[in-house]
This record gives C-alpha cells, structure tokens and sequence, in this order.
C-alpha cells in the first residue's frame, strides 16, 4: 500500500500566558495509522490535539493536513470532512434527541436552510439509521440524548464522527468518565470502524493498557516535549517506568 | 409507545411555545385596534415624558424631597422585610415538617402551614393594604402588616423549599447522634440553608422597596407618593427625579446583594470595601438599618403597636368583615347571578391583560437578549467580538435594571398619560416592568450554557445559525419557557394593581367599589381573583410537567 501523510507538523511550540504546554514537536502521521497519545495531565495531550482540530492556533511551526497548511482551510465545513473530533461525552447536545445529534455530522454538507429544516423533518433519515446501527442504538433514535448513559452517548458521538466521515478522527481522553467494561466496548468500536474504512485515529489517553491493546503507534508526552515515539510491539516495561518515575521525580522537585 | 405520543413527546417544548404563540396572537384580537387608543393629545404627552428623561429636576427643593421620600420607602421596606422574615422563619419551618418525627403529624402541620402561606401571597400586598386601610384607616402598622403578610408568605414558601431540600445524610448523623430535633435545626438544616437563604431574602428585600414605594397608593407617603404627585401636577421633570432615586436604591442593593453573595459563597473573610471587612460592614448595615427604621416608625411616625391590636380595631374588623360579607343587606353581588357574569368578563379581560404582558415582555427580551449574554458579548460562544458589542451590552443591561427598577403600578401610572384606559396600557406597564426581569434571567440562562457541544457543533462543520438552531436554542429552550411561565404567573397576580389606576379587568373595578362602599362586591372580585391566580398555578404546573 501507498504510504501517504496525512498529517505533518513541523517544530511547533504553544505557550498559554507564557507556560509551555508544547515544545519544538516535529513528526509525520501516515494515512491509516492507529495513534495513542499517551502521558500524564499536563503533559500536552489535549493541547496537541486541538491544535490538529484547528480549535487553536500553534504559538510557533507549522502544520500540514493532508498536503496543506491548516490555515489555508478556510471554511470549516471543508475542514469538517477532513478532521472530526470526539471528546468526553460532553460533545453532545443533551436536550435534542438523538437522531438530531447524530445528523449534526451532516452539518457540514448541507446548506442552512436544510440543516434547520432537518430538525423538522429529519434529512437523510436513512444515514442516521445506519450509522446508529453500526454503534447499536438503533432502537435509541427518536430517544432524548440526556436519557442515555455515558456509555451510550459515546457511541452516538461515535455515529455522528461516522455521518461526518472525515478523513482524521481526533479523539480526547473519549473514555476517561467511563467505567472499565465501558470503555473497552465503546474504544474497541473506535478502533475497528476507523480499521474498516481507513481512517487515520489519534486518541490520546490515560490507560497504557488500552493504548498498547488497540494502537499500532504510540506517542508519550511529558513536560510537553516527546519522550517516546514508537511502534507498539517496540514498548518495554522499562520504557513505561521511566515515563512515569521520571515523573514522579519531577513532580517532588 | 405509538407514533403519534412519542411524536408530542419528542417535540413538547417546539408544541408548548407554539400554542403559547397562538394564545398570544388570539389575544391580540380581543383588542379592538381600529379605535382611538392614544389620548388626543397622547403623542405629544409622550414626547413631553420622554424629553424630561434627560432634563430631570435637580433642584434643592426636589432633591431634600427626594432624599426624605427614599428615606421613608426604605424605612416601610425595612420594617415590612424583618416582619416577613419572623413570619416566613416560623411557618417555612412548620410547613417544611422537618420538626416531626411522626408521620402524621408531619402531614397535617405541612398540609395546615402550606394552604397558610399559600394564601398570604396569592393576595397582593396592595390589596392587603387597601383592605387595611378601608378596616382600620392609615396608620403605618396597616402598611407594614400588608407588606409583611405576602412577603412572609413568599419566602415561608421558598425557606420550607430549602430545608426540604437539604441532603439526607448529615441529618441522619446528627439523629443517630441523639440531637433533638429543634437541635437537628439549628445545628444541621440551618447552617446549610444559610447562604441560599441570605440570598433570597436579599433580593426579596429589593422587591419589598418597589412595594414600599406603591404603598403611596393607600396615601403612604415616600416616593410612589411624590412621583403621583408630581405627575398629577404634569411635572414630568420632577417625576424623573424621583424615579432616578427609586432606581439607584434598587441598584444599590442588588449590587451590595451581589457581592455579599460572592463573598458568602467563596467564604472570604478578607473581602473589604474603603479598607473595612464587607461582611462586618453589610452585618452593621443592615443592623443599623433595623434598628433606625423601627426607631422612625416608632418615634417619627408615631406608630402604635398596642392600640393596632386594640378593642376598637377589633371591633372595626369585624365590623369591615360583616360588611364584605354582607351581614343584614339584601343586594349580595357573590349571590347574584347578573354580578357574576361580570365579574367573569372581567376576569377574562384580566388574564387576556396577563396574556398581552407576557407576550410584550416576551418580544421585548427576544430582540434584546442575545447582545447581553457575557459569553455572546464577548466572543467566548461562537459569534466573534465586535467593537459595539461592549456599548450594545451596556446600554441594554441598563434599560433592563432601570425597566425593573420601575414598579408595575408606576408605568401604569404613566402609560395612562399615553394610552386611554383599557387592557392595553395595563398590558404595556406590566410589560415594561417584567421585560427587565425576564431580560435578566434569560441572559443568565444563555450565559450558563454549556460550550463544549456548541465548540464541538463547529468542528462538525456548523455555521453559526447552524450552532444557533443545533446548540444554544434546544439547550436554553427549557429554561426560557420556565421563566416565561413563572413571570406569567407573577403578572397575573399583578393585573390588579395596574387595573386601579384606570387599565381595566378586575382592578378597575375593585377600585371603583372600594370608592362606592360596595364591599359585597369587593368579596366577589377578590374570590374570581383567588380563583385565577390558582388557575394559573395549576395550569402552569401542567406547562412545568410537559416540558420536564
């Protein structure tokens, strides 16, 4: 298969009122590539993201999505195809029902005047039926989303990022407020729809465990620099102490 | 559930404001618009009004007025307030049950102590007031037991909400640990209510000064007395004056009520204002306020505590009681049936009054509020900041304080200057009043949404009247019907007030027989009141249920 980047940044630094959150990051994605973000609060996980969402502005460097810098991304419903985002399972809007949030993927196709006859008469019904399916909650589609549990509303997220269908599927801690049987059910199914249509995944996470269970590629962030960038197979035990004592370490200075 | 119930179901909040929009507009009819509804000369007295806005009389006769008349409407909301607070303190805490173990007991004395508060406020402190007045004459006891009386009926209500509330488990601690129960109260519900209590009584205390101020109906004097006064003289620069004075004060305490609510909640201790610690400062204010206040009524005024509740105010009670129930005559209005259909078609004039308010004030806070939010303003939810913002923001905010800094029965007032009587400037001065209110708490509800879908609905692509239909309008909706519920039912219980000075439905005509002695009928217009007001309460329980 034809390797191809999807996403390369190149030096980049964000500072928050003068802290450093990143420092100097430079490296390249290739498309279809299964990433965990991996490190502890603090450590430039969520910021690195948001900076691929476009929802901030790097400090220094550059990043190129799919062969163009993000800025040149004009529009956000042309951005919307390229990269989608799901986070906790604050993304939804509780008090829609359920076929409304997940067609809310479909914002970024349809012109105004659709999208707010939609919440009439729901437009392409059948997408969000069969995107719904595919997270099994077909049964959930005329359902209030504050109704549902946070497992559920994690897999509606999920239906809206597969009516959305960008090219990246961002996701920021997508299990943190889930319990265990939870969060592996709602990452497995993460994992394998972005396997089946070729999507390129970067989930950052607090579980190690999970991060070596699922991901090909994982990304360790400390202090907002890399500490390790490494295929799975290549972590060690020894690797994973270093992360964490170090930290300790540094944390009692 | 079948198709058609999950259908009303799933969109009960787009139904409820669309049959409250229809009711509106059905409304609207009941006004015949093709007559005259401006006074002759009605543009021109407004243009008049309007200029003196900004040429207020500032001259040292009308200011010493001003500051006297402030002085007397803070005096009478003070005395009223600490009445209200007793009063509320000793029925919220028997309404509230949480001093019997047994539970029938319990029942009954909830049940008993409920109806009780329940029926001191459906009764406007106005009403309360005249009924007073025509009883037992002015004196300041008849103010400040018809401020005290509604005003204990509200916060007992909302005090014995907040002790029911309280979480179970300290409780439970300190009745494992062999407290009593008056122990249990003041070591447990107490302590944890405090805050919301202080709070709520605060701004309960800045109502209290808009009611002290409409006393001057029933001849009390302070500032409703002189801008009544300054009106019928057509001095619209003077009637400024003191509206100023009336807005300051409330402003002065909704802005000492909010810090001490910041400070109280984060508890800090160090807060201080000119070098002096706020939370000693507001205790001795409010102390010296107390104790000033019923200094003045006392001595100034030359209230008479013994001789309100003596032998002869007994005897023109009951002599005034015989009188509304009509002991020995034979024209009882609550038994004839020609009477009752009146007092129905004025009934109906009142609520369509209370219908019109509501959806002016509605209007009103619609066009305006998006500006004021916080988040808006400042670009922090979607729209980016743009230079004007800051100055939209500013002037609207003012005109919601300053609009309900006014008391209802005041714009009444005015608005007859303008409007010939009828249920239409009724209508526009409670509108103008609660536009305010309503202004204020939907731009609080804006302010309290959650950003994270909104900022997640953009990165799906949404554009902002996108993020507006997907996000902000399913998020504040609920809120947004609530309020205009709650204000509904405020208004309601209002209408009377604003009827007294001309703008029709039951008002006028209480007003009217008041002033022929016809007291059977004041007993008829005041059951179709009661009778409304717990209409209202009813169906605006439904509206609550529906949306829930």
């Amino acid at each position: 298969m034809l390797k191809k980047e999807i996403i390369s940044i190149n030096n980049i630094s964000k500072e928050f009122k003068g802290k450093k959150a990143l420092s100097s990051l430079s490296f390249n994605i290739q498309k279809g590539e299964l990433i965990a973000l991996i490190g502890s609060s603090g450590s430039g996980k969520t910021t690195l993201l948001n900076i691929f969402s476009s929802s901030i502005d790097p400090t220094q460097g550059e990043v190129i999505i799919d062969g163009k810098g993000i800025n040149e991304y004009k529009s956000n419903k042309v951005f919307a195809k390229k990269v989608g985002m799901i986070r906790q399972q604050f993304d939804l809007v509780e008090e829609l029902p359920v076929i409304h949030n997940v067609l809310a993927g479909r914002l970024s196709q349809w012109s105004t005047t659709k999208s707010i006859l939609s919440l009439l008469i729901p437009q392409d019904k059948t997408l969000a039926i069969k995107s719904l399916k595919r997270v099994g909650l077909e049964d959930k589609l005329y359902e209030k989303t504050s109704n549902l549990s946070g497992g559920q509303k994690q897999r509606v997220a999920l239906a809206r990022l597969l009516v959305q269908n960008p090219e990246i599927v961002l996701a920021d801690e997508p299990v943190a407020s889930l319990d265990p049987t939870r969060s592996e059910d709602v990452l497995s199914l993460l994992v394998s729809l972005a396997k089946e249509e070729n999507k390129t995944l970067i989930t950052s996470l607090h579980s190690v465990k999970y991060a070596k269970k699922h991901f090909n590629r994982i990304i360790a962030l400390r202090n907002g620099k890399i500490f390790f960038d490494l295929p799975t197979k290549d972590i060690t035990e020894s690797r994973l102490e270093d992360l964490y004592s170090l930290q300790e370490l540094d944390n009692n200075e | 559930m079948n198709n058609s119930k999950k259908f009303i179901h799933l969109y009960s909040k787009s139904l409820l404001s669309l049959g409250l929009l229809l009711i509106f507009i059905l409304s609207l009819f009941s006004i015949n618009w093709e007559d005259k509804l401006i006074h002759s000369g009605g543009k021109a007295t407004l243009a008049q009004i309007s200029r003196a806005i900004f040429s207020p009389d500032f001259s040292g006769e009308i200011l010493h007025l001003s500051f006297i008349s402030t002085w007397r409407t803070l005096v009478y909301a003070v005395a009223g307030i600490s009445l209200a607070i007793i009063i509320a303190f000793i029925f919220g805490v028997l309404s509230s049950g949480i001093l019997f173990k047994n539970k029938t007991t319990k029942k009954i004395f909830m049940h008993i102590f409920r109806r009780i508060l329940g029926f001191m406020r459906s009764i406007h402190e106005l009403i309360w007031a005249w009924l007073f007045v025509a009883a037992l004459g002015l004196t300041p006891f008849s103010a400040i037991f018809a401020l005290a009386i509604p005003y204990g009926g509200t916060l007992g209500r909302i005090f014995s909400d907040m002790l029911k509330d309280v979480s179970n488990k300290p409780i439970e601690a300190l009745d494992s640990s062999g407290a009593s129960n008056f122990q249990i109260l003041f070591y447990g519900y107490l302590p944890m209510v405090k805050l919301d209590m202080i709070s709520y009584t605060m701004y309960r205390f800045e109502c209290a000064v808009r009611s002290s101020a409409i006393m001057s109906f029933i001849g009390l004097g302070g500032l409703g007395y002189q801008i009544q006064l300054s009106l019928a003289d057509l001095a619209y620069n003077e009637v400024w004056t003191f509206i100023f004075f009336l807005v300051s004060l409330v402003i002065f305490i909704d802005l000492w009520s909010n810090i001490l609510r910041n400070i109280l909640i984060k508890d800090n201790n160090k807060s201080s204002i000119f070098g002096l610690n706020f939370k000693k400062l507001s205790f001795l204010l409010i102390l010296t306020l107390l104790i000033s206040s019923w200094w003045f009524i006392f001595k100034i005024e030359g209230a008479d505590i013994f001789s309100f509740f003596s032998e002869k105010n007994y005897y023109y009670t009951k002599k005034f009681l015989s009188e509304l129930i009509g002991i020995g005559r034979d024209d009882i209005a609550y038994l004839n049936l020609f009477h009752w259909k009146n007092a129905l078609v004025l009934t109906l004039q009142t609520l369509n009054m209370s219908i019109l308010a509501i959806g002016f004030s509605t209007i009103g806070m619609l066009i305006t509020v998006i500006p004021v939010a916080r988040n808006i303003s400042d670009g922090s939810l979607g729209r980016t900041a743009k230079w004007y913002n800051r100055i939209l923001f500013s002037i609207i905010r003012f005109i919601y304080i300053f609009s309900r800094a006014v008391p209802e029965l005041i714009w009444a007032m005015i608005v007859i200057f303008v409007f010939k009587p009828g249920i239409l400037p009724g209508a526009i001065a409670l509108a103008l009043h609660n536009f305010g209110i309503l202004g204020k708490l939907s731009a609080e509800a804006i302010e309290g949404i959650d950003a994270r879908p909104i900022k997640n609905l953009s990165t799906s692509g949404a554009n902002s009247p996108e993020q507006l239909f997907y996000g902000i309008i399913p998020d504040i909706m609920k809120k947004f019907i609530t309020y205009i519920i709650y204000r509904w039912e405020v208004i309601l219980r209002t209408t009377i007030i604003v009827g007294f000075v001309g703008a029709g439905g039951l008002g006028h005509q209480f007003k009217l027989s008041m002033s022929y002695f016809h007291y059977t009928e004041i007993t008829l217009i005041l059951v179709c009141y009661i009778l409304l007001v717990w209409f209202a309460d009813i169906l605006s329980d439904k509206m609550r249920e529906i949306i829930k």
